[in-house]
């Protein structure tokens, strides 16, 4: 495996892992009300769909490496 | 003497003698890293009680951006020899060595918070599981920095005599690097937040 097709791998699973870390925000909070986790739930959603555009860029970008 | 298949792939393997030989170093490694992961699940599923809280998440979801942002810009310092970019490929392998040493140091942060505060791994099973799959880890950011400033330093001559072979090296650096990447993945949410 490259280091292309192991990159792309690995955003991949970046991507789950951030909306893991949303869904467990999100659980976290119906238990106890913060603000803070609420901040965090967007958060890794916002970062989960940047690190889908970032990795379907990366795909079409170096196709020719 | 040349050591034969050290840019062009093997005919019998597809796969140049680094690119094998780096393979087959992070399959080992997946299986220490495994057989700690194992130690840790049998350890919890044993335990009566599993303390939650005990962590700062804070610190570890910025490690864990520190370390995704030090992939891409690994990555970036591989595709950058490929397009021939010399300045570029400085540029962005200094900024993973730097990343990663940003990474230590909140680490040093963390690990200082519990050891002042008389939390030790002998304190519980919980943090002797903590220091000793974070310590690996932090242990393999190390070698990874080792790597990376050599290549910064004396390595880097290397793209004058050979550049092929340099740019393999480098790949064959970001593919540790990630599997690094890849342990925190894991590490972050086994151990901060379930």
């Amino acid at each position: 495996m490259s280091l292309r097709a192991f990159h792309l791998l690995f955003i991949a699973l970046s991507v789950m892992l951030a909306a893991f870390c949303a869904a467990w925000a999100m659980d976290q909070y119906r238990v106890d009300h913060r603000g803070l986790l609420i901040v965090g739930a967007v958060g890794s959603l916002i970062a989960a769909c940047g690190l889908a555009v970032y990795g379907t860029m990366f795909q079409r970008k170096t196709r020719n490496l | 003497m040349n050591i034969p298949y050290t840019v062009e792939e093997r005919p019998d393997t597809g796969l140049a003698n680094g690119k094998l030989g780096i393979w087959l170093f992070l399959a080992s490694e997946v299986m220490l890293f495994g057989a700690l992961f194992s130690a840790y699940i049998i350890l919890r599923v044993g335990a009566l009680e599993w303390p939650h809280g005990e962590l700062s998440i804070k610190l570890g979801a910025i490690n864990t951006v520190i370390l995704i942002s030090s992939s891409v810009t690994m990555v970036m310092a591989w595709a950058s020899l490929k397009m021939n970019e010399w300045g570029k490929h400085r540029l962005y392998l200094t900024l993973t060595f730097v990343l990663a040493l940003v990474f230590l140091i909140n680490k040093y942060f963390e690990y200082s918070a519990h050891l002042a505060g008389g939390e030790g791994p002998s304190h519980s099973t919980f943090l002797a599981i903590y220091f000793t799959l974070t310590g690996l880890h932090g242990l393999h950011i190390v070698g990874g920095m080792i790597v990376m400033g050599y290549f910064l330093g004396p390595g880097s001559k290397m793209w004058k005599t050979s550049p092929e072979q340099f740019a393999n090296r480098i790949e064959y650096t970001g593919l540790y690097w990630h599997f690094v990447d890849l342990v925190w993945i894991f590490l972050f949410p086994v151990l901060y937040l379930l």
